[in-house]
């Protein structure tokens, strides 16, 4: 395993001097590997938009440094980085304003002046993986639905080839079908690219699926960090910071309560069916 | 404020957007009647219909066929249209977009001001509708400083200043964190069951429509599912197709019914499907 | 950063001058302006700074945010002094090769950056301590008389009112926008002037929709709120003139003799 994404004792602080000062960040040290599908949870305020936008140099430490693949957001060299790490922010279609999708998706490519025929190529590509299709990218983005115009926004990002791909609430506004067919898009890069994923979700049914560590924030602090069933099964300590766990993890917990032999650190529906169906059998026989 | 008519009665009621050249019929024939004091919660997909049947209800828009009753009132008299308007209450999506004041208490007073209350009466309800709602703390406070849930409570509260019967929200908690979400919910319940204040709650959230007593689930602009939330969501298969979540436990049952292992599912809570489950492991 | 603009922002208070009614901040404060560009002796422009100064205090707002509120307009009082000093002719003060300093140009550079700093921090007392809306009612019922010849008062007032309130959210909207194109490699406002003017499309394109979309949502909002226009709608903040507003406006004419006296005699 390498290191990717490396923050040592990072603290930022908005409106200093101000009445309206908040310290964003306190002292915050991280490290993920590449090719993690690493979750951040925890409330408004906590502190995660400031921490993901410190991933690619739009907010510097005020104290602390952040290192990504060898290099130190500090210095020189911010637009490759931002190539590297790629940001989707909370309602991304807020970002579209060419006048076709294809342009759209275009534009990153030629503020990183990569030549016509590539950025035809990757385009092309980017679209084929968030299906869109070729009628699509001829459209004005403002003529798509709520969910198209989501991914062709995403595709704007996407198109860059990103080493890291950092997610804030992706969904919010998506309906249950279109929320999943955006995650197994983003589940099947992460599987074949080998892309580092990083989300930002307030759904912890969501995080359950899909990632495997959760990083826990609160007042500008990492407050837990570890495996998906390892932070779900500190419920209480979730409950004392506001945040709770999927319907099934509380459901196991019940039931590993009554009966020991059953694994109470199950979080998905799938793994809890296995569970039930493997002790069932076992009474059955 | 007991009625013995409906609250609000649909009768075929059709919507359709004339936009570009391709009419789109939101809305299809939809026929519904809801009394007050319910708590219904509407789902649907994107683009289902569920927020266009929404604004038929308050007047916000006139129905292409059919009509829309609210305490026997139709929109089409002008004087009555208002009067619906007052009556059923609406929050929205984004709750930067409906506050108009400056600060919190004149955004609450723009409702009342605007019927014509006078003057004192408007301050009582201001702080009447603040004080309902929890929030006389944030009176004086300028709109932007607050948290996006508290600014859906300010909503509530500036429609409550008119003295409504029902409130509509029309998807008002998808932009919330789940703090927000559960605390706004904690505020209509709880108006729902002290001052009998109908409710429609339209989402996405599967957990929500576990609150209410009432679920309508809405589909290509009709009404597909209308009963109890336990009725609704057991029929896992109807909800799953049409691209709907049922809540996680249910799902699970209905994994252990498929296999034989449980004759019906009748779930929503982690309790119910515990007490199940506990039944299948004996 | 354009966050950190704080000049003229409403700071709640209970102080004296908070309370008085904007009609009365607002027509003082026009009448203080045109009293600023009567004086011209420094003395009493000096003087009127230090009313200003004791205003402030009254009001419960500290030196140090009123301070931070200026500093953006501090570089205009700096130039206009520096042009002032330099390239005013008259009695030589100091000469040093090619640049005279004239008795005239430093008298002068005093009373205009006097004179303008003493007419900024003077209007920031009134936004300071009047809401944005209160503003809006003052001008509303001050130039309610226009009704009679078909100006839309309300309307203009309403408008403003909006405004006033969609000021924040949008300037929250910008720095959002900006933020997402830059994660894309849009490098704003650099480049020679065209490429810097062309760089602020992928910004001001989404912030127009946005504001459309908001305007449209709004105009819903407040029509499911029953809002029809100004007929027939009354309001929750009435404006009353007090016995404060009259010890006001006494105090206010006397300094403003007592400044023109000095000017004179002094």
């Amino acid at each position: 395993m390498n290191n990717i994404i490396t923050l040592s004792n990072v603290s930022y602080t908005y409106n200093r001097g101000t009445p309206l000062e908040k310290k964003a960040l306190n002292q915050t040290s991280l490290s993920i590997d590449k090719g993690e599908f690493v979750a951040i949870i925890g409330h408004t305020g906590s502190g995660k938009s400031t921490l993901i936008q410190h991933m690619n140099g739009l907010l510097k430490p005020e104290e602390g440094s952040i290192v990504i693949d060898g290099q130190d957001t500090q210095g020189k060299g911010l637009k490759e980085l931002r190539k590297k790490v790629g940001i989707v922010f909370q309602y991304p279609e807020h970002q579209l304003f060419e006048e076709s999708v294809y342009k759209d998706i275009e534009f990153g490519l030629l503020k990183h002046n990569i030549p016509e025929e590539e950025r035809k190529k990757r385009i092309l590509e980017t679209a084929s993986i968030l299906e869109l299709s070729d009628e699509l990218l001829e459209k004005s983005p403002y003529e798509l639905s709520g969910g198209q115009k989501r991914r062709a926004a995403i595709a704007g990002i996407l198109v860059l080839q990103p080493e890291i791909l950092v997610l804030d609430e992706p969904v919010a506004g998506l309906d249950p079908a279109g929320c999943k067919e955006l995650f197994n898009i983003v589940l099947q890069l992460h599987k074949t690219k080998k892309i580092t994923v990083i989300l930002v979700s307030h759904s912890m049914e969501i995080v359950a699926d899909y990632a495997n560590r959760i990083i826990v924030m609160e007042n500008g602090q990492i407050v837990m960090d570890g495996l998906v069933n390892e932070i779900f099964s500190r419920e209480d300590e979730l409950r004392s910071i506001n945040l709770s766990v999927p319907q099934i993890a509380k459901l196991m917990q019940l039931l590993n309560k009554k009966d020991s032999t059953i694994n109470s650190q199950i979080f998905t529906v799938d793994k809890a069916y296995e569970e039930i169906l493997k002790k069932v059998k076992k009474i059955h026989d | 404020m007991k009625t013995i008519n409906p609250l609000i009665e649909t009768n075929d009621v059709s919507y359709i957007y004339q936009n570009n050249q391709h009419p789109k019929k939101a809305v299809d024939k939809i026929t519904l009647s809801i009394k007050q004091g319910e708590y219904i919660a509407m789902l649907g997909r994107n683009g289902s219909g569920k927020s266009t049947l929404a604004r038929l209800l308050n007047a916000l828009l006139i129905p292409s066929e059919g009509e829309v009753l609210v305490l026997s009132k139709s929109a089409d008299n002008e004087e009555d249209l208002w009067f619906i308007r007052k009556r059923i209450g609406m929050i929205f999506q984004n709750p930067d977009n409906q506050i108009i004041g400056t600060t919190v208490e004149e955004d609450i007073a723009f409702g009342p001001e605007n019927l014509g209350v006078k003057q004192q009466e408007i301050k009582n309800r201001v702080t009447k509708a603040l004080t309902d709602v929890g929030i006389l703390d944030l009176r004086e406070r300028a709109p932007h400083m607050l948290s996006g849930g508290q600014k859906q409570k300010v909503g509530i509260a500036a429609v409550l200043a008119m003295h409504p019967m029902c409130i509509i929200m029309d998807e008002s908690t998808s932009m919330l964190d789940p703090l927000g979400r559960e605390e706004l919910l904690q505020v209509v319940s709880e108006l729902n069951r002290k001052d009998n204040i109908t409710i429609i709650n339209i989402t996405h959230h599967m957990e929500e429509a576990t609150l209410a007593n009432r679920v309508i689930i809405i589909n290509d602009g009709k009404i597909i599912e209308d009963g109890t939330p336990n009725d609704v969501f057991t029929d896992v298969k109807k909800i799953t197709q049409i691209g709907l979540d049922v809540p996680q436990v249910t799902l699970l049952l209905y994994k252990l019914q498929q296999a034989g292992y449980l004759d019906k599912v009748d779930a929503i809570t982690v309790e119910q499907a515990y007490e199940r489950i506990v039944k299948i492991l004996e | 950063m354009i966050k950190d603009i704080t000049l003229g922002q409403y700071l709640p208070g209970k102080s004296v001058i908070h309370k008085l009614d904007p009609r009365t901040k607002l027509l003082m404060t026009v009448c203080f302006m045109v009293v600023l560009f009567i004086l011209n002796s420094i003395l009493s422009l000096f003087l009127s700074m230090i009313i200003v100064l004791i205003c402030y205090r009254v009001a419960n707002i500290s030196y140090k945010y009123a301070f931070k509120g200026i500093k953006p307009v501090l570089y205009i009082v700096l130039f206009t002094v520096v042009l002032n000093v330099f390239f005013t002719g008259g009695e030589p003060l100091l000469t040093w090769k090619f640049i005279t300093i004239s008795k005239e140009g430093v008298n002068a550079a005093i009373l205009v950056s006097l004179r303008v700093l003493t007419l900024i921090t003077s209007a920031s007392i009134m936004t300071y301590t009047t809401t944005p809306i209160m503003l809006t009612d003052a001008i509303e019922k001050l130039f309610n008389p226009l009704k009679k010849i078909k100006v839309p008062v309300h309307e203009m007032a309403m408008m403003m009112t909006i405004a006033l309130r969609f000021i924040p959210t949008l300037i929250d909207e910008t720095d959002k926008i900006m933020k997402a194109q830059a994660a894309r490699g849009a490098d704003i406002g650099t480049g020679n002037l065209l490429q810097r003017a062309k760089s602020f499309i992928p910004i001001l394109v989404p912030l127009f929709i946005s504001s459309f979309k908001r305007a449209d949502d709004l105009a819903i909002a407040m029509e499911s709120r029953c809002y029809r226009g100004g007929e027939g709608r009354t309001s929750m903040r009435i404006l009353k003139f007090t016995i404060k507003d009259f010890r006001a406006f006494c105090v206010f004419i006397l300094f403003a003799v007592i400044l023109f006296l000095i000017q004179i005699f002094i």
